[in-house]
């Protein structure tokens, strides 16, 4: 037996669980009568139902208020409801007070018969009770029942037929593949205000494709199970795509006006007073029944190996637009397929280049109901291009197609049709040279081809192309790059640094050479140094290959081209004027001493940018 | 003593055996040119078939497809001719007689695009020598000017150029290394005995069934590549019946669909030659 669990203050959408109340019984005070005694009593009203009647399951706890916890046993053949409907009483019994709690719960019988529900318990508060058992018979429906049960069927019945969807197959069974051309019609009773249809049918069911469905044509005053109708159409083809025992079916919206919920016309099968054009709108889902169709597979037995899927009843013909053509001049060839069947499945016949012609692939286009594309005409049409001169044959075109009313496969060949090819200028091949080089050296060795060679040649273990990334070789050889790019700059580095150090052992040599001349009071081998020693650290700043053979003026340019001070390169370019000087005139006509010239010197070349 | 005799009948058997081993696949493949000369195709095909189980050959494959040629079974000549190209890419007669098998099949060859002739898995070798190349020297002159010469500019001008070249001919690695992937997964579709006499097109399936209707059609011979699932592993399905169906899609994407294991020819067998 299987037990439903409850809690009160958890799980409100659980199946099988009282479902109180809890908001309004939280605000009532919680009652209990000290010295009044606990009990619990249950019972069926009525305890003896029809099948088609519900009866109340009624459990009554005197004594208590509070809210109650347990788990109510379910019983096979009762459908016992979770949402109980609870009762609240106090009253005084002979100067004694005295309360008690009602749960009421709804009980729909599923199997005629004897049902007990056994005894179970309850926790109130800390205290748990024995709910007694309790025994409810269930009888065979009676006539009334019966008459009930007839009368609802037929309300759905009549609410089926306000509105519903009808599919007019012109067939019993289909052939897998095979397309038809059916009526899909909406049924709208005259007395439901419909204001719109929202969307045209859809189908459900992955067995079948249908066609776009466009606008429907409206039909007045259709009359059916006595009810007159206003039919909306959509002729559609249908077309079976998986063979077996397969359903399809269909539904669609329309927007109903109502007047109010309370009295909507859902709630009123017979629409007797719908108030037309007042009041608010409603979406009504209608479907058609479950159609059953049965699809065959298309039968493998004498199929034609010019089969591609045609499926129907067709003619064919072809139509040449010229019987007599200069060499290279296009024929055009017009093959017509005329009859009913799936043309939008039909793929154009292949027809072949040959000796005689070069023929391109087809053009379509369709005569008939584009919609349903299940009756009309399907022409191919063909560009020939004859490539011989003289009278030759257009080649005849092989159709093939399964009529499925007679259940058999037809293949009719088209008629022969001579053509006069006059033998005008050459025709040239519109196809690139490169092309035409290459069937031509594919033409003049066809009689060398395919021979077979006697000796199996080299043999490998494996086919593959060969990669250089897996030769070990190749990774092997990046090496000697690799060292040679670091040999380079370890080179280049320690060239650099060789570089800046031939600089400072100049840059020293010079400047103690300064300050000895200083010291000797040596003009002549100061201004030596001093000129020396700008030419290499000027030089050097501006990254000059050959410090050592700048003039004065190429110095002064050079400053120049740097971000310097106008002051600092004049001052630079005095101090180069002076040496200059003193070397050609061997005089030293500046007041300063030469110590105060050095510490000028030395600011100078540190203001250099 | 003993040991000495074990020993020397040991290597004797085991010789024996390697030499006649070593042999099978000739020894077959006189054979398929024997049955051949007489007439009997279907064994030397037969012969042929179980040369290629143990090694692999230009010749063997190119004979193998005359063989399917003749027997108008084109699609299987265009898979082993296709083979045999792999084996021995500048053998000009194996050449024109697959243009020919294409052309009599009425497939359209493998389109030779931009990317497909200058980029192929042929080129992925040059394209791996010249990127290293381009890299070594860039990378070395570039040195020489930032360590030996001052012309900043010239420095940055010789920089860019360096890297745009690699770049190209990094991209141009990468386009033949995808060219050369997806040769492994390539397949060619073909008519097989299992199919109904007079069958002239491979169905690609919706999914993977026997019973399921086609999404489309292909003509023996087409090149197809298998598309790859999760993991990067080719998509394959086991039906109820035991039978290998893959995913596959044409190479110019138009065409896809579920295929039989028997409906197609590895052009490099991933479980025996990979």
């Amino acid at each position: 037996m299987r037990v439903r669990r409850f809690n009160l203050f958890y799980n409100f959408t659980k199946e099988n669980v009282f479902v109180l109340c809890l908001f309004a019984f939280s605000l009532l005070p919680k009652a209990d009568i000290h010295g009044q005694n606990l009990r619990v009593e249950s019972s069926f009203q009525p305890p003896t139902v029809t099948i088609s009647n519900n009866s109340v399951y009624k459990i009554v706890i005197h004594g208590s208020q509070e809210n109650p916890q347990g788990s109510i046993p379910q019983i096979p053949g009762l459908s016992i409801s979770n949402s109980p409907q609870i009762f609240r009483s106090a009253s005084f019994i002979n100067g004694v007070p005295s309360v008690r709690l009602e749960m009421s719960f709804q009980v729909n019988p599923k199997i005629v018969g004897t049902h007990t529900i056994p005894n179970w318990s309850i926790q109130i508060g800390s205290k748990n009770l024995a709910v007694p058992p309790c025994t409810i018979q269930v009888l065979s429906p009676n006539q009334q029942d019966k008459v009930r049960l007839k009368a609802e069927e037929k309300q759905k019945q009549d609410l089926k037929q306000a509105s519903f969807i009808d599919f007019v197959n012109p067939r019993e069974f289909l052939f897998e593949g095979e397309t038809v051309s059916g009526l899909l019609n909406l049924y709208i009773w005259d007395r439901l205000p419909v204001s719109r249809i929202e969307r045209p049918p859809q189908k459900n069911g992955d067995a079948f494709s249908l066609t776009e469905l466009k606008q429907p044509q409206e039909n007045r005053n259709q009359t059916r199970f006595n009810k007159v109708y206003t039919v909306f159409s959509w002729p559609t083809g249908l077309t079976a795509a998986l063979a077996g025992q397969q359903t399809i079916e269909f539904n669609t919206s329309i927007r109903v006006r109502v007047k109010s919920r309370g009295n909507s016309p859902f709630s009123s099968p017979f629409f007797n007073d719908p108030f037309f054009g007042f009041g608010r709108e409603e979406s009504l889902t209608v479907k058609s029944d479950l159609i059953n169709i049965l699809v065959k597979a298309l039968p493998m037995v004498d199929r034609p190996d010019s089969f591609k899927g045609a499926i129907g009843s067709f003619t064919c013909q072809t139509k040449p637009d010229a019987d007599r053509v200069s060499l290279g001049d296009p024929v055009r060839l017009i093959f017509e397929i005329k009859g009913k069947g799936n043309f939008s499945a039909m793929p154009a016949p292949v027809l072949n280049s040959d000796d005689n012609f070069k023929i391109g692939p087809p053009a379509f286009s369709f005569e008939g109901n584009e919609i349903t594309m299940h009756k009309g005409k399907q022409s191919f049409e063909y560009i020939l291009t004859p490539i011989k001169a003289g009278l030759i044959n257009i080649p005849q075109i092989s159709f093939s197609y399964f009529d499925p009313i007679q259940e058999k496969y037809f293949t009719s060949s088209t008629q022969n049709h001579p053509l006069r090819v006059d033998p005008g200028e050459a025709w040239v091949d519109s196809t690139p040279i490169e092309e035409e080089a290459d069937s031509q050296s594919s033409l003049s060795s066809t009689t060398d081809l395919f021979q077979t060679e006697n000796e199996p040649g080299e043999w490998v273990e494996k086919i593959k192309i060969e990669n250089i990334l897996e030769s070990n070789l190749f990774w092997s050889i990046q090496l000697f790059p690799f060292f040679g790019a670091c040999g380079l700059i370890f080179y280049g580095w320690k060239r650099k640094q060789s570089g800046r150090d031939i600089f400072r052992q100049r840059q020293s040599n010079l400047k103690k050479q300064m300050k000895e001349s200083i010291s000797f009071k040596d003009p002549s081998l100061f201004f030596r140094a001093t000129r020396e020693r700008l030419r290499l650290e000027i030089g050097t700043f501006y990254k000059h290959p050959n410090p050592s053979s700048l003039s004065t003026n190429e110095l002064s340019e050079l400053l120049e081209k740097g971000a310097n001070e106008d002051s600092t390169i004049s001052e630079i370019q005095k101090v180069l004027q002076e040496s200059d000087g003193f070397e050609f005139a061997e005089t030293y006509k500046d007041t300063r001493s030469l110590s105060e010239l050095y510490a000028q010197i030395n600011g100078l070349l540190k203001k250099i940018k | 003593m003993k040991y000495h005799t074990a020993l020397f009948c040991f290597t004797q058997l085991f010789s024996f055996f390697y030499v006649a081993h070593c042999g099978n696949e000739d020894r077959l493949f006189y054979d398929a040119v024997r049955s051949e000369a007489s007439g009997n195709l279907d064994q030397a095909i037969n012969h042929y078939l179980e040369a290629s189980k143990i090694s692999h050959s230009a010749n063997l494959y190119g004979n193998l497809a005359n063989l399917f040629f003749k027997k108008k079974q084109f699609g299987q000549a265009i898979l082993y001719f296709r083979k045999a190209l792999l084996i021995e890419p500048r053998n000009n007669e194996l050449s024109v007689n697959l243009e020919f098998a294409y052309e009599m099949a009425n497939t359209p060859a493998v389109k030779k695009d931009f990317a497909s002739s200058y980029f192929s898995e042929k080129t992925i070798s040059f394209w791996c020598l010249f990127s290293a190349l381009i890299f070594w020297f860039g990378l070395l002159f570039v040195i020489y000017i930032f360590f030996f010469k001052t012309h900043r500019t010239f420095l940055l001008c010789i920089t860019v150029c360096w890297t745009s070249v690699l770049g190209i001919s990094l991209y141009a690695t990468n386009l033949s290394l995808t060219q050369k992937t997806e040769l492994n997964r390539e397949i060619i579709a073909y008519i097989s005995d299992k199919h109904e006499k007079g069958q002239q097109t491979v169905s690609l399936r919706r999914f993977a069934g026997e019973t399921n209707s086609e999404n489309t059609t292909i003509l023996p011979g087409e090149s197809l590549v298998i598309s790859l699932g999760k993991n990067q592993i080719n998509k394959s399905h086991r039906s109820s019946d035991g039978v290998n169906w893959f995913l596959v899609r044409s190479k110019d994407g138009k065409k896809k669909g579920w295929i039989r294991e028997d409906e197609f020819g590895w052009i490099i067998n991933p479980n025996s030659e990979s």
